[in-house]
Formats: structure tokens, C-alpha cells, sequence
């Protein structure tokens, strides 16, 4: 079944669009990477996905439905450095907001909520840090924290924003440790990422964009010099074509 | 207890400083709270808008009805919404940016309220009042609108907790949760209209602003906790507009003007004396580190330094080694003794049992420190010395365990001198 289905989805920033005629179809279980050079609509796309730009065409269904009636059933990690990181916050407070999608209106988190936060902050080895203030964090546990909030939403769909940009050796293996226990799980991951150099070790099935889409399938078989080219513009390939003249 | 009397209880009697007491203790709460969103948001320069653009509703609203404090109410906050989308509608239509807007759009608005008082000679409308405020002459119908502000802004932060702290720490998140960012958007700003009528009263329009963002940045340095920022927060509005107002009535100074300045004070006292982020404080807490260094590597010395040795001797020593006059071994010793880690008996010196374990903790410090940044190769071998002789001041204990295990116990620094170990 198709839990994300993407029809000819186009966005614009200041009337220049950003992706253009985006069709895409996800099936659940997978660790999706999003790849494609600077400015390629990598986080635009994501962002369209989840209803948080307007769309000039197209139209997006998430478990066959409209997104608001599936917001419970996703979570979003936003790229660090969109945070406040001076906010009056501690770790734990952050990740009760992951419970909030679950809590109604004018609901305080329960004893539940509690645990949940409780255990997903032992899961990811930041739980004796639960009463720092996020400034007073390494980047990486700072990314794993967020981490942790998407966990406490225990959502379906989890959408990724360059998660393991500036973060240490450990956080990387904890959020790719992470990634595979969730597929497991049955749950699906699309990641935004932007360093080709590990994306058939991370990921399962990768979408490449530069605008449009250029290609969708299993990784080891869309990740192939042509398609990488085709994404990229031709400019990886400037190392090789200047091996030639040189020969 | 004579002065408490006659100048803090005595002017109580009188039933109009009561009513500014209320007022004052309102408003501080009031402005205090709504505050401390306005600053988390970075939206003061919406907030003096807000201020400025409410006066041509409080006029309008004087023109149709006369002096009530309803209609007065309505007409202010109507302004302040109409602005908000105003400066919204010309932000998402142009390519001006928001301050811009908010300065074209507030600075319209407040010159036609000015435009309007001035045409309307025969009402009378005491625009002095509400430009800079008159807490000591608040009628009982403004007294009760403040207090019915104050209870409204209270009982919605209550509700709505989740939503304005969400929205705040993280617009995007709230969004994919399904919380409307602009629902809280329009709320804050209708509360925040709400508490700036509340303000008219004490501080006045100029400097209403001045009781949202003073207040709240004080208790931002107090605190790192939303839910204490908020109750610092409206603390120091309270004190702040209850001092002013006695200020004010003492010396016969400008009530708003006595009341933002106290408010002022305070700051700038915290702003020093803070014990987490005040200068002064930072300052005597760099000046008691290094004194404490000193003495660190005061005591390694004398734990080398053969038993028994005089006085003299070990002053002479140290002072070679440390490159550092007697003068200031001196103090080093005398922080050592009071630490017991150090006894003098008799002229002569001798390191305690305490001391020698605390000298010992240093040195392994400093060999775990060399043995860590020449395995990680940090920096190469002649910096490993003077590297170490820095962190060995600051390591905590549980990190030094920590780094022990990670580099499996070695038996030796890389200078070949043993690790001691308990």
C-alpha cells in the first residue's frame, strides 16, 4: 500500500519554483533518502509533503487521506539550526512535545506521557541530561533529543531534515541504530540528506531530486554515476573530465 | 517602624492610593506575562506598535461614547487588531519587510489619534494621561477593567500553555501537529492589546513598552525555566510598579516615568549581580578560580617538596618553580590551610592526608589529560605539558573517570611518569 502519494506537487518561493511536478508513491517500511545538490528542493519537498507550504499545483495524500486528518500518525525533525537554542527549555520539555499531538486541547501531559518520555530519553542515552537547558548540550545530543521528541510522538511516517549534519561519531550511530529498529517496526523514514557518501549505507530506497524528480527506487539501483550525474547537473564529473584532458 | 509607618502604610489610608496600589499590582502582573511571550517571540517592536496604534481607538471610542471604560476597551483593542492584520496584509503583499511595516503602520495610526485629540477641543480628552500615564488618578471603573484584564490574561496562559509554548519554541513542529500558529498568533496579540489598555493607566503609551520587556529580560537572566520566567516576571512588574507608584507620590515625580525606571534599576542590578550570568558576578568568580589554580599548583609542589622542610625553603621553591613572587604564595597557603590540605605547625610546613589525596587527583588529572590528547593527537608532544596544566584546574571527577575508562586504565603518561589511581 501506498501510505505517501505525491501527484504533480509544485511549489514556488517568490513566484520561482522551488520543485516542479513532483509525482511519488511510498510504500510503508523503508528508510527513503532524499538526496540532490544545494537549492535541489531537498527540504522544500518535505516540507510540501507535510502541508507546510502551499502548493501552487498537485496534491499530496497521506494513508489515502488529506494531511490534517493524518497529523497524528507523523512527526517532523526540523534542521537544527532553526532552534532558539536560548530558549527557556530543558530536554524533557522538548520531548513532551512530541506527547502534545496526542493530548487534547486543553489536556496536561499524564502519567503516561511521562513514562513515554521517560523511556524514549534512555532509548537514545540522554536521560541524565533530562533537566539540562538545550544550550548546554553538544550538537549531537542535541540532534538526539529531537530525535527522542519524534519518538515520544510514536508515529507512523517520520520525516528527517539533514539529522546528521555537525553531529558526532556516537549520535550518528545512535540515529542510524534508531533508523533501522524503526523500519523494523514497520515504520517509514524519509530523510533529507545531502552527502552522497554514505547514502546506500543508510538508506533503502532513495529519491533523487534537482527541481524535479529524477529518479525513485532501491538504492543500489538508482545509484548509479548516470543518475548521480543527471541529478547533480554533471558537476561530479568535472574531476573526471579534467583526468582526461590531462591524459 | 516609624518610617514603615509614615512612608509606606500612612499614604494607604487614602482611597486613591489604593486603587493605584491594585492598579499597579494588576498591570505589573498583567504586562509581566503577556511579556514574557512577547520577548521569547523577538516581537518588542510589535509590542510599542501595539502600544502607539491603540490611541485613535481609545479616541474614537471617547468621541462615540464618552468617558466609559467599555467602550474605551473595545475601541483600544479593535485598534490594536486592526494594526496586527494591517501590518500582516502589507508584509504578505509587498516586498517590505516587517519592521518596516510595523514603523509605517504604527506611526500612522498614533499620528492620527494625535490628529483627532487635537480636533476635538470642546470634548475634552487629557491626552498627557494617556501618552505618559496617571496611576495616582485611577478611577474604580478603570480599576476594575485592569483587574478583569488581569484574570483573562492569567486564565488563557492556564489554557493555553501548551499551544503558546509550542508555537513559540517551534512554529514548524506546532504546524504538523495540527496547532493553527496564527490562531495563537491573534490570541497573543489581542491579549497583548488587552494588557497595553491595562498599562495606559500607570505608564502611559510611550512607555507601556518598557513594562512588557523589562520585567520578563530580568527574569530571563534569573532563570532558565519558562514557568519561573513567568512568575519572576510578573514579580518584578509588581514590585516595579508598586515602589514607582510610592516614588511617585513621595517626591511627586511622573508616575510612569518613576515606574519604568525602577523597573530599569532592577534589571540592571540583576543585569550585574545575577549568580548565574551577572558581570560582577562572573568577574569574582574568575578572580576566586584563578586564586584557586594557585593554590593547585601551590599544593603539587609542596606534595614533591621533602617533609620538614622550613618555611623559607618551600617559599623559595615554589616561587622558582612557579615563576611567582612571595607575596602572592602567601594568600595561596593561608587557602590551603582553611581547605585543610595543608598544616603549619611550628614554622614548618607539612601537606595533610586530605592534601596529599587532593594533589594526587591533580596529577592523575594531568597525566589522563596527556595520555587522552597525545592518543587523540590533539597537538604534538611539546604542548601536551602546558595543555594539561590548564585542564587538570577544570576537569570534574566523573569525567576523569570517565576518560580513564575510555582509554583502559593506562599504567603510565606519555612521559612515562605512573597514573596514581585510588
Amino acid at each position: 500500500m501506498n501510505i505517501i502519494q505525491v501527484k504533480n506537487l509544485t511549489i514556488s518561493y517568490n513566484k520561482k519554483p522551488a520543485i516542479k511536478g513532483i509525482n511519488l508513491n511510498i510504500e510503508a517500511g523503508n528508510v527513503i533518502g532524499i538526496i540532490g545538490p544545494n537549492g535541489a528542493g531537498k527540504s522544500t519537498l518535505l516540507k510540501g509533503i507535510l502541508g507546510l507550504l502551499p502548493a501552487d499545483t498537485g496534491d499530496v495524500k497521506i494513508f489515502g487521506r488529506d494531511i490534517d486528518e493524518s497529523r497524528k500518525r507523523i512527526s517532523y525533525i526540523p534542521q537544527r539550526e532553526q532552534f532558539d537554542w536560548d530558549f527557556p527549555i530543558n530536554v524533557e520539555d522538548v520531548v513532551m512535545m512530541g506527547r502534545y499531538a496526542h493530548l487534547p486541547a486543553f489536556g496536561f501531559p499524564k502519567q503516561i506521557d511521562r513514562e513515554i518520555v521517560n523511556g524514549v530519553l534512555q532509548k537514545i542515552e540522554m536521560d541524565k541530561y533530562s533537566r539540562r537547558q538545550i544550550r548546554q548540550l553538544s550538537g549531537g545530543q542535541q540532534q538526539r533529543v529531537f530525535l527522542a521528541r519524534a519518538l515520544a510522538q510514536q508515529s507512523d511516517i517520520y520525516f528527517l531534515d539533514e539529522p546528521f549534519v555537525g553531529v558526532d561519531a556516537k549520535t550518528e550511530r545512535v540515529i542510524f541504530k534508531l533508523m533501522k529498529e524503526l523500519r523494523e517496526e514497520g515504520k517509514t523514514l524519509l530523510v533529507v540528506h545531502h552527502d552522497l557518501g554514505k547514502a546506500q549505507e543508510y538508506f533503502d530506497k532513495l529519491v533523487l531530486i534537482n527541481q524535479t524528480l529524477v529518479a525513485y527506487g532501491n538504492a543500489d539501483e538508482v545509484f548509479t554515476p548516470e543518475i548521480i550525474d543527471r541529478t547533480y547537473g554533471g558537476r561530479l564529473t568535472i574531476l573526471q573530465r579534467t583526468e582526461e584532458i590531462i591524459s | 517602624m516609624e518610617i514603615i509607618n509614615q512612608y509606606i502604610l500612612e499614604p494607604v489610608q487614602y482611597e486613591f492610593i489604593q486603587r493605584a496600589l491594585i492598579a499597579s499590582i494588576t498591570i505589573g502582573i498583567s504586562c509581566g506575562l503577556i511579556g514574557t511571550y512577547i520577548m521569547l517571540r523577538r516581537m518588542s517592536l510589535i509590542g510599542d506598535a501595539l502600544a502607539h496604534a491603540v490611541l485613535p481607538g481609545v479616541v474614537i471610542s471617547f468621541i462615540i461614547a464618552g468617558k466609559s471604560e467599555i467602550t474605551l476597551f473595545i475601541g483600544a483593542v479593535a485598534a490594536g487588531i486592526i494594526t496586527v492584520l494591517l501590518i500582516g496584509f502589507v508584509n504578505r503583499n509587498s516586498r517590505i519587510k516587517e519592521d518596516t511595516s510595523i514603523g509605517i503602520i504604527f506611526t500612522g495610526a498614533f499620528a492620527l489619534g494625535i490628529l483627532l485629540v487635537s480636533q476635538l477641543k470642546q470634548v475634552h480628552i487629557d491626552l498627557s494621561s494617556y501618552l505618559f500615564g496617571d496611576v495616582l488618578g485611577v478611577s474604580s471603573g478603570d480599576l476594575i477593567l485592569s483587574a478583569v484584564i488581569m484574570v483573562v490574561i492569567v486564565v488563557t496562559i492556564l489554557l493555553f500553555y501548551k499551544q503558546l509554548l509550542i508555537t513559540s519554541f517551534d512554529p514548524t513542529m506546532a504546524m504538523t501537529i495540527g496547532i493553527s500558529t496564527t490562531f495563537v498568533h491573534y490570541m497573543l496579540m489581542t491579549l497583548l492589546s488587552m494588557s497595553i489598555v491595562a498599562g495606559l493607566q500607570s505608564v502611559g503609551v510611550i512607555l507601556i513598552i518598557a513594562m512588557l520587556i523589562t520585567p520578563p529580560a530580568t527574569a530571563y537572566l534569573l532563570s532558565d525555566n519558562l514557568k519561573k520566567i513567568l512568575i519572576i516576571s510578573s514579580a518584578v512588574g509588581m514590585l516595579s510598579s508598586v515602589i514607582g507608584l510610592y516614588l511617585s507620590y513621595h517626591f511627586n515625580f511622573a508616575s510612569g516615568a518613576s515606574i519604568v525606571l525602577v523597573a530599569v534599576v532592577i534589571f540592571l542590578l540583576t543585569f550585574l549581580f545575577s549568580p548565574k550570568e551577572g558581570v560582577i558576578t562572573k568577574l569574582i568568580r574568575r578572580m576566586e578560580s584563578s586564586k584557586q589554580v594557585l593554590a593547585d599548583d601551590v599544593i603539587k609542589l609542596v606534595y614533591r617538596i621533602p617533609e620538614g622542610s622550613s618555611k623559607t625553603e618551600i617559599f623559595e621553591k615554589i616561587s622558582n618553580s612557579l615563576g611567582v613572587s612571595v607575596s602572592k604564595i602567601k594568600p595561596a597557603l593561608k587557602i590551603l590551610i582553611t581547605q585543610g590540605l595543608i598544616s603549619e605547625v611550628n614554622g614548618s610546613i607539612n601537606i595533610t592526608l586530605e592534601g596529599s589525596k587532593y594533589a594526587l587527583k591533580l596529577i592523575r588529572k594531568h597525566r589522563l589529560w596527556e595520555t587522552y590528547i597525545t592518543k587523540e593527537h590533539v597537538t604534538g608532544m611539546e604542548h601536551i605539558h602546558p595543555e594539561a596544566e590548564k585542564i587538570e584546574h577544570l576537569l570534574p571527577e566523573e569525567l576523569v573517570n570517565e576518560l580513564d575508562e575510555e582509554l583502559g586504565y593506562p599504567e603510565k603518561d606519555p612521559h612515562g611518569s605512573k597514573i596514581p589511581r585510588e
